[in-house]
């Protein structure tokens, strides 16, 4: 068995997915609420439909509050080394990716507004033929990060 | 530097032959259009179209006049200079050293004229395309590319003679086509044609007696079709691959081929990311394969069709074939193969969704012959599991994979973009994993990846791939 990465994400973003999953519930909650409303007008328009898209929403807001952030968070991970960056991804199926530095072609910074309140941003790294994220990381280890790997893949780069 | 040049005059009627190409369809749809609805008594002319006619010609006429007027080329053996447009002026120059491919394309009329055309395909940057001299004699064309290519001295005084050709004759190219598979598209294109033909002569519609005699003759018709398809498919491969030629010059690759549209790419050596070697189920028992390169930054159509880099070679020789154009690739001779264990894994795959659809055959009992292609798909999985394997070299990591064609893809470790290890839960219970790569490609980059290997052999994968054993560089910065 191979170790897992030694970095971890940010504790927070366990907080920082479950309300993303809570604003995802309200949302659903405001389209079911609407298709009711709408009966009201609509009155050839059954119920059950409603219902069952209802009952699937709260299933799938459910899972994403308690499951997803708490398994993302065993999961991933990731390291940056000398000469690769290694990140370790995914709830059902593992993915583990290797990305030489002397690949990588520039290094993006995200955040979405509930990420930005809790001070985490993503990484994205592309490549010339693909690109890999690590969500939720500090804002300030991002950058510090996206620093490192520009200054790694200068020093890289002669060894092509 | 050279004096600016223009292009030959026949480019103004290239010009406006191809401007015409694309009214084609509306002059059609206006013709057809005035057929149906015309009056009798109306000449079928009128003076309205005759003007819109006329004006078209000519507006496309002059057009290419000033086009072909304002359009100068001069060079020399570090620089090419391009001065172009009508309205808005354009001039570009691109610095030899920018150039990544030259390659000649001629049209067979163009060829009977001796003139050709010319694209200079410059390093993927989207907003910088590529220039194309549309027309210029063969002679001008290929000065022009010798000078850019090879610093301005000709390349006659270079030993003649080179090894490292490689020719296909016509009866190869036969076998491709034949084998090729294009039989598919093909035979839609022949039935496409085929509803229009008989919508229009419907009057020869024949009185079937029996069901049966109509089961035959769409049986028969079904046979012709597939057969002209086939055939039609073979003339189409045979003419794209005609005069085939691959020759390697230093580190240029020059690629010609076609009867029709004869093409010419010449591309350097450092492009080419990956090699594969592709068995489709037809050529894999005659033991024959394609052999095709993956070609980093190529966006013209001229340059994805360059890579094809052998349409087939018997196995056998195909060891000489790399060793004497491709030395630093390395054909492996044992390969690590998806362990027995993960065969079940392979046939689970082929099959989960027809035991799903297990409750639609007791609604619709006629569902059952959906279990016809459940047999060609477990078969297609057993070979598929026997395809599976990678190898690792010193420098080159070989994965070998069947979708439907088995694939042997040879890529140099400093060409691999990023490494994938990847498992499911029933794979992480079975201790297996997948292994893909990114590796760049024309038009997108492409992902390979071998399934169910052994977790010892994906582990040692990464060992190979991961620089762990360094200390981690954030780690000692944040102690020191």
């Amino acid at each position: 068995m191979i170790a897992k990465p030694t970095q971890r994400l940010h504790p927070k973003a366990k907080k920082a997915w479950q309300i993303r999953g809570l604003v995802g519930l309200l949302f659903y909650t405001l389209l079911v609420g609407a298709y009711f409303v709408s009966r009201i007008w609509l009155t050839f328009l059954p119920w059950w439909p409603g219902l069952m898209a209802g009952g699937f929403f709260l299933f799938v807001s459910m899972i994403s509050i308690f499951v997803f952030p708490a398994v993302r968070m065993h999961y991933w991970g990731y390291d940056i080394r000398e000469e690769d960056i290694d990140i370790q991804s995914g709830m059902i199926v593992i993915k583990r990716v290797l990305i030489p530095m002397n690949r990588v072609q520039h290094v993006d910074l995200e955040y979405g507004p509930i990420m930005r309140h809790f001070n985490l941003a993503s990484l994205v790294i592309t490549t010339a033929g693909s690109n890999h994220k690590i969500p939720a990381i500090a804002q300030d280890v991002a950058l510090e990060l996206r620093k490192d790997i520009a200054r790694l893949v200068y020093e890289n780069e002669d060894d092509v | 530097m050279s004096n600016p040049k223009r292009q030959h005059p026949m480019m103004i009627l290239t010009g406006v032959i191809a401007q015409l190409k694309g009214l084609i369809w509306p002059i059609v749809l206006v013709l057809l259009a005035r057929t149906l609805g015309s009056n009798p008594d109306e000449p079928f002319f009128d003076r309205f179209t005759l003007i819109i006619t006329g004006v078209t010609l000519g507006g496309t006429l002059l057009f290419s006049v000033l086009r072909w007027l304002f359009f100068t080329y001069r060079y020399d053996h570090d620089i090419i200079e391009i001065k172009s447009g009508v309205f808005i002026k354009k001039e570009r120059k691109i610095k030899r050293e920018r150039i990544q491919a030259i390659s000649l394309d001629t049209h067979v009329i163009l060829k009977y004229l001796g003139l050709t055309s010319l694209n200079v395909e410059t390093a993927g940057n989207l907003n910088e395309a590529e220039v194309k001299i549309n027309v210029l004699t063969l002679l001008e064309a290929t000065q022009l590319k010798q000078t850019l290519q090879h610093n301005g001295q000709p390349t006659e005084d270079a030993p003649s003679a080179p090894p490292n050709m490689v020719e296909v004759d016509t009866n190869t190219l036969f076998l491709a086509g034949l084998t090729s598979g294009g039989v598919g598209v093909m035979s839609l294109g022949v039935l496409f044609f085929g509803f229009q033909i008989f919508g229009i002569i419907n009057a020869v519609t024949v009185d079937f007696k029996t069901t049966w005699q109509l089961v035959l003759a769409a049986m028969i018709a079904l046979f012709l079709v597939l057969l002209l398809g086939w055939i039609l498919s073979i003339i189409k491969y045979v003419l794209q691959y005609a005069a085939f030629t691959l020759q390697r010059e230093n580190q240029e690759l020059t690629i010609t081929r076609g009867l029709i549209r004869k093409k010419e790419v010449v591309l350097s050596l450092d492009r080419v990311q990956a090699i594969q070697l592709i068995q489709g189920l037809i050529r894999q028992p005659l033991g024959y394969l394609t052999i095709e390169a993956k070609v980093a930054g190529a966006r013209s159509d001229d340059a994805v069709s360059a890579t094809v880099l052998h349409p087939l070679i018997h196995e056998r020789e195909v060891p000489a074939f790399m060793a004497s154009l491709f030395p630093q690739y390395v054909l492996p001779q044992t390969m690590t193969s998806s362990p027995k264990r993960a065969r079940v894994r392979y046939l689970f795959r082929a099959s989960w969704f027809y035991v799903l659809l297990t409750p639609m055959y007791f609604f619709v009992p006629q569902a059952l012959f959906i279990l016809l292609l459940w047999l060609p798909s477990v078969a297609l999985a057993v070979l598929k599991h026997r395809a599976a394997a990678v190898s690792l070299s010193e420098d080159q990591l070989t994965l070998r994979y069947r979708n439907v064609a088995k694939s042997t893809l040879l890529v140099p470790r400093h060409h691999i973009q990023a490494l994938t290890f990847q498992a499911n839960p029933l794979q992480r219970w079975r201790k297996l994993k997948d292994v893909g790569l990114y590796v760049l490609s024309a038009p997108t980059p492409t992902y390979a990846s071998v399934r169910d290997l052994e977790l010892s052999v994906t582990d040692g994968l990464y060992e190979a791939f991961a620089h762990r054993k360094e200390a981690d560089p954030l780690k000692t910065e944040a102690s020191t």
